[in-house]
């Protein structure tokens, strides 16, 4: 069974879709904007949870790095810490790139569209695209790898899920009228 | 994506000069190391001092680049920042490489590391 399929199940998803219903649904098959910067919204709003952080891309490696870069510049000139900016930078770029790789794999162009809206001590993400859906509508479960293998046997790839299951909270993936939508928080570590 | 390499002695140092390894230019990343580590001494010290960021594609292309050269030859890895640290951590991929916190501390423990 899939837990994270439960859509609408949980306090969880009661309280993002609350806490976030600043997001638009903005990543339509039909639309044709690409690879331009997100609307930045200004420190204060974001700073008191009325306002989010977007990004929306066309889905290639090169844009997700740019977008990613972007977003953790923001995070940081709003005051995140240096420890919450990694964690952030991590998940953004690994959730990002799985898109890119897995959901437009035999379909491009792609557009993938990111909401970062504080909530207290967390970042609630939303990042939306209109790829094709998880294998068995569900997220891959993400074990740590086995490392004591031979050299010729180690891993090259499969850390991806990993990581972003250790740095994230209240995972969360639905497909929604030909969306996907994954949604999880970053706790943050430090007051800000 | 630019690299600088030295040789000395029976080492040869690869300095890693982009700041991300991400799935943007692991592939490049994997076919360059390729070139420059074929025929070259046993043991191998990647410097990854001027990394500011590596992600799941970039660590597989580095493990990729370690298993191209084989049981008799070693890679090993310095200067080590902060995120990139803590992607090796969280995967524990740090069990597997021999890491240096410097180039200078790879070529001074040079002797006494596999």
């Amino acid at each position: 069974m899939c837990k994270q399929g439960a859509a609408g199940t949980t306090e969880y998803d009661r309280r993002t879709r609350a806490s976030c219903r600043a997001y638009p649904y903005t990543c339509t098959s039909g639309d044709t904007v690409s690879g331009r910067p997100g609307k930045l919204a200004d420190a204060r709003a974001f700073r008191e949870g009325k306002a989010p952080i977007r990004e929306r891309i066309t889905c290639t490696p090169q844009e997700v790095r740019h977008a990613t870069i972007r977003m953790i510049q923001v995070l940081a000139s709003y005051g995140l810490s240096v420890e919450d900016c990694v964690r952030a930078e991590v998940v953004l770029a690994e959730v990002m790139n799985n898109v890119t790789e897995h959901a437009f794999r035999c379909r491009l162009p792609g557009f993938l569209s990111v909401s970062i809206l504080r909530d207290g001590r967390s970042l609630c993400v939303t990042v939306e695209d209109n790829g094709a859906p998880m294998p068995g509508n569900c997220l891959p479960q993400g074990h740590p790898q086995d490392l004591t293998v031979d050299l010729g046997d180690l891993p090259e790839g499969g850390f991806g899920w990993y990581l972003i299951r250790e740095l994230t909270e209240d995972l969360c993936y639905q497909r929604r009228n030909e969306v996907n939508l994954l949604t999880f928080r970053l706790t943050t570590a430090e007051e800000w | 994506m630019d690299f600088e390499t030295r040789q000395s002695g029976g080492t040869l140092q690869i300095d890693v000069l982009a700041s991300r390894i991400d799935a943007a230019c692991a592939i490049q990343f994997k076919d360059r190391m390729r070139e420059l580590c074929a025929g070259g001494p046993a043991r191998v010290i990647l410097n990854l001092q001027r990394v500011d960021f590596l992600d799941s594609s970039g660590l597989g292309a580095v493990v990729a680049a370690m298993k191209y050269l084989g049981c008799d030859r070693s890679m090993e890895l310095a200067g080590l920042t902060p995120k990139v640290r803590k992607v090796f951590r969280l995967t524990r991929m740090d069990s597997v490489f021999t890491i240096h916190a410097s180039v200078e501390e790879a070529f001074g423990n040079g002797s006494s590391v596999a």
